[in-house]
């Protein structure tokens, strides 16, 4: 039921943006998502140095409530979109969040909603464990589900150096049965370095059964009080992108744009409301 | 390569246990003017692999050598001396001024520790060309330097596609250089021959050219008679001297120095021969120059209208064989402009306009690639520059057309976003039917055409004793290339760490990936084919008071889709000895290398005698040994000498384990006479 108040709610969302949602799930949202990083960071205990959708064990040393929604358009093509909705709030007994991911690429859609459960174990490290279902639907064959999981650490090194690991899918070691279609099984290496507060360098390995090891680095830029920019580059498709985001007082809207060499820009919308400026 | 991989873990092996077994040293922070230019040389040897016909333009050396020995006295010197130091961008040019007009002058040359964004790697590297207090030479105290340098090979084909018994002179080089200077005059004269070269042209030698200079005289800053050389906005309409390119030094991405110089180098081709004025006032800077030269190019005749044009223009300065010879400067190439520049810091403007004029027509050739471009006996092109720079930020860019107005846009930021962290930027979009000649800018291509594409560098300090380096260039190229049948597109990622502990102590690593696109052949089909090539390289440099070691290791792989994966090897041990109260100094490096083929083949800089370039590219298997030389024979007289072997082998089919050896052998000698 909450899952489906929340689906509705990004849907209108989403059509106050003027984006169209869509689905499909894994890769997705995170260029866009790299914007609400700004506002994480802000509102967290420690500095944040990862998105959630990156590790979910960021959100252990968050503090307050937080909603957004993220778009970006695929490719520039109108039939393959893909969004993300994430609620953040923090309790005395850790930090709950309920992240969708949506995608849509020609028939094939996915929606992917979560719930996720993050914790310090110390004043230094968090852990988190996120349990999601994948409902991928294929116009005029049907709807398949698959359990989608995350696991996720970090650890603040010192203040300027943190490092953090999430496994995706964690479950496909516990499956039997190896088949092709099973969710692949996705290891995530961060580690982000924090010279000062206004900036962040972040680097991301990423290794998925079957696939070579992608690597994502980026920098986070805050020029003004209210001005944030990003930008960075990601093995995978050989994209660059960059980001620029406006805070004013509760809400923060950003725009952010991915070049691919082969199928060129990558539009992307995000708002983020945080109630309380806490 | 089982041997070579011995090797190679060996070398890997030292690596480590060197760093294990290293301790901290906190006295890090001791400058020193004989800092090791191992960084710098890589620097070089980056940009020259773009561009290896900048291999004979020696003009930066010639320039160290000078502020050597007339240092820039940075209580008193404006914004156009440091710029001659490629070592310093923008963003720090601006705020030392900042500083020195806020704090005032400076009392030792430790208080540059204390200018915002200058980081102690920076003054290392500019400390042995600035102080605090320098005597300059005056017009009584000239200096005048005479260089003699001679050459050998018995094997030139390493250099060269056509066999040495195609030359008509012999295989020795020759180089001879004057130069006369003083606070107000500067004179200078260069006659050289490649190897191959007969002496038949004028004085005997195949190349030659001389300059007379004056500074400040009545409204003018300066006036060349002779050979010059125009650098000016961010070369894509012209900058004839040499200039960093993609490599270590991500905050060097900005072309800046002198707009107007003298050309005194063995090059034969980056330079303009005839008058150049520069005339300057507080804000404005005008620069006119004429020129009328020779230059070599390869005449076709069209048999219908039975005119005569050329394709291509002969950059590489050889004249060895019958045929290059009877072609030699078959063309003459004039050329006249303007720049006029507006600098009031912290913004600069400035504005260029170029005419060239060709003895011989120009006819691109039919080849699609090549179908873009437009021929004609005139050329001309336009452009506008600027750079502005705000607190921590820098921008600069140029915009030129040239006379079809076809256009070339490059614009960069340099953003200093932490005093530990320095990020730049380039983006650049180039028409595939730009044109222009003299050009060298930051980008990709060797010619300034066809190529749109962004870089980002980024370079962290995170204490003093590390520096990470990292750079991602985005590039496409909208039309066909040589050898490229189709629109494509490539990426280059490069990291790079160093540490350096001590003064003493320096290891580097770094890493380097190039995405590319050829034609290939795959399934007996022509086609656009996918090329990767991964570059590793680790390298440990130990300065000692009398002797100095650096083992230098690079491992490629290269891989073209439909093809095997070629591989390749090399290490270096390089020793150098240096008696502080001897008059002579040695250098020497033996090298193993083995190398799957000529498409991976590995490049080294070697250092050679003062002045000469050496950029060695390596393939095939064999062993490298060369030494190095110096003598100072008194206060006049210098003397310097390299040999050079590499034995290079080649493998028996049959018995793979039999290697057959071939020598290589190659001398230099030089003298200089100072008075």
């Amino acid at each position: 039921m909450i899952i489906h108040i929340l689906y509705r709610t990004c849907f209108l969302l989403m059509l106050f943006l003027g984006v169209y949602i869509s689905t499909q799930a894994q890769n997705t949202g995170q260029i866009v998502s790299t914007i609400a990083f700004s506002t994480l960071r802000e509102k967290a205990e420690h500095n944040t140095p990862f998105d959630i959708l990156i590790n979910p064990a960021t959100a252990s040393f968050f503090k307050g409530f937080s909603v957004g929604v993220c778009s970006e358009q695929k490719w520039g093509l109108k039939k393959m979109l893909s969004a993300n909705v994430s609620t953040i709030w923090a309790t005395k007994n850790g930090t709950w969040a309920i992240p969708i991911y949506i995608n849509k690429a020609g028939s094939l859609s996915n929606t992917t909603p979560s719930l996720l459960y993050a914790r310090k174990v110390s004043s230094t490290i968090g852990l988190a464990m996120q349990v999601g279902c994948d409902i991928q639907q294929i116009e005029k064959y049907g709807t398949q589900k698959y359990i989608d999981t995350k696991l996720g650490i970090v650890a603040h090194a010192t203040p300027q150096l943190h490092v953090g690991v999430s496994i995706h899918n964690v479950q496909f070691l516990l499956q039997k049965e190896k088949l092709a279609t099973n969710k692949p099984l996705s290891v995530s290496y961060q580690i982000a370095y924090e010279p000062s507060k206004l900036v962040v360098l972040q680097m991301i390995a990423q290794k998925q059964q079957h696939q070579d090891v992608q690597l994502s680095a980026g920098i986070y830029y805050r020029l003004h009080r209210s001005l944030e920019i990003s930008m960075g580059v990601n093995t995978e498709g050989n994209q660059f992108w960059g980001s620029g985001s406006f805070i004013w007082k509760n809400v923060q809207l950003g725009v952010s744009t991915t070049l691919h060499p082969q199928l060129g820009i990558t539009p992307g919308l995000c708002l983020i409301y945080n109630p309380k400026n806490n | 390569m089982n041997s070579a991989l011995r090797v190679t873990i060996r070398i890997l092996f030292f690596f480590i246990f060197s760093i294990l077994l290293h301790k901290q040293n906190a006295n890090a922070q001791i400058l020193d003017s004989t800092e090791s230019s191992t960084m710098e040389e890589m620097a070089i040897e980056d940009a020259l692999l773009l561009e290896d016909t900048r291999l004979e333009d020696d003009e930066w050396l010639q320039r160290k050598e000078t502020l050597k020995k007339n240092k820039i006295n940075l209580n008193t010197c404006d914004a156009n001396a440091l710029k001659q130091l490629p070592l310093l961008n923008e963003i720090q040019i601006r705020s030392f001024f900042h500083y020195r007009s806020t704090v005032g002058s400076f009392i030792s040359i430790y208080e540059l520790q204390s200018i915002p964004y200058w980081d102690l790697n920076t003054i290392k590297k500019i400390v042995p060309f600035v102080d605090v207090q320098t005597k300059t030479i005056t017009s009584n105290n000239y200096r005048q330097t005479l260089l003699l340098r001679t050459g050998w090979s018995n094997n030139n084909s390493i250099d060269s596609t056509i066999p040495s018994a195609y030359w008509e002179g012999s295989a020795q080089r020759v180089m001879m250089r004057y130069t006369y200077q003083n606070q107000k005059w500067q004179a200078g004269f260069v006659a050289e021959k490649d190897a191959g070269e007969p002496f038949k042209s004028t004085l005997g030698f195949d190349h030659t050219c001389f300059h007379a200079m004056i500074n400040k005289l009545g409204p003018f800053e300066k006036i060349i008679v002779g050979d010059y050389t125009i650098n000016a906005g961010q070369g894509l309409m012209q900058w004839q001297n040499f200039a960093l390119g993609k490599g270590a030094e991500i905050t060097n991405v900005e072309r800046t120095g002198s707009t107007l110089r003298p050309y005194n180098s063995s090059g034969e081709f980056f330079f303009y021969r005839g008058i150049a004025t520069q005339w300057q006032s507080p804000f404005f800077t005008v620069t006119a120059y004429a020129s009328q030269r020779k230059l070599t190019v390869t005449p076709y005749e069209d048999t219908l209208t039975g005119k005569t044009f050329f394709t291509s223009i002969n950059t590489s300065g050889y004249h060895r064989t019958t045929l290059e010879i009877e072609q030699r400067n078959n063309n003459t190439l004039q050329s006249g402009g303007f720049i006029m520049q507006y600098d009031n810091n912290p913004f600069s403007i400035g504005a260029q306009t170029l005419l060239h004029n060709w003895s011989m027509l120009y006819q691109p050739q039919k080849e699609p690639y090549q179908l873009p471009l437009t021929g004609g006996r005139r050329m001309m092109n336009t452009s506008v520059f600027y750079n502005y720079t705000w607190r921590n930020y820098h921008v600069f860019g140029e915009a030129a057309v040239d006379k079809e107005f076809n256009h070339a846009i490059l614009q960069g930021a340099l953003i200093s976003v932490d005093k530990k962290v320095d990020i730049s930027l380039v983006y650049r979009n180039i028409q595939p039917s730009y044109q222009a000649i003299f050009t060298n800018a930051f980008i990709t291509s060797t010619n300034v055409q066809n190529e749109n594409g962004l870089y980002i560098g980024l370079q962290i300090k995170p204490i003093t004793s590390i520096r990470i380096v990292a750079f991602a260039d985005r590039i496409t190229y909208p039309w066909l290339r040589y050898q490229v049948d189709a629109p494509s597109n490539a990426q280059d990622y490069f990291i790079q760490v160093e540490y350096k502990p001590r003064k003493t102590l320096e290891w580097m690593m770094r890493y380097r990936k190039t995405n590319n696109m050829k034609n290939g052949i795959v399934d007996d089909k022509t086609r656009l084919t996918q090329i990767q090539q991964d570059q590793w390289r680790c390298q440990l440099s130990i300065d000692g008071d009398l002797i100095s070691f650096l083992v230098r290791c690079d491992i490629n792989q290269f891989y073209q889709e439909g093809n095997a994966t070629q591989t390749g090897m090399s290490t270096f041990f390089n020793a150098s000895l240096h008696f502080p109260h001897k008059p002579w100094a040695l250098q020497t490096q033996l090298g193993y290398y083995d190398i799957d083929s000529y498409v991976n083949r590995i490049y080294s800089f070697e250092q050679d005698v003062l002045y000469k370039n050496t950029l060695t590219g390596l393939w095939g298997a064999g062993w490298r040994f060369y030494v190095n030389g110096k003598y100072v024979l008194n206060k006049h007289i210098t003397l310097f000498a390299k040999i050079g072997s590499t034995q290079q082998s080649t493998k028996d089919d049959k018995n793979p384990f039999f290697r057959q050896y071939k020598n290589m052998l190659e001398y230099t000698a030089q003298a200089i006479f100072s008075f």
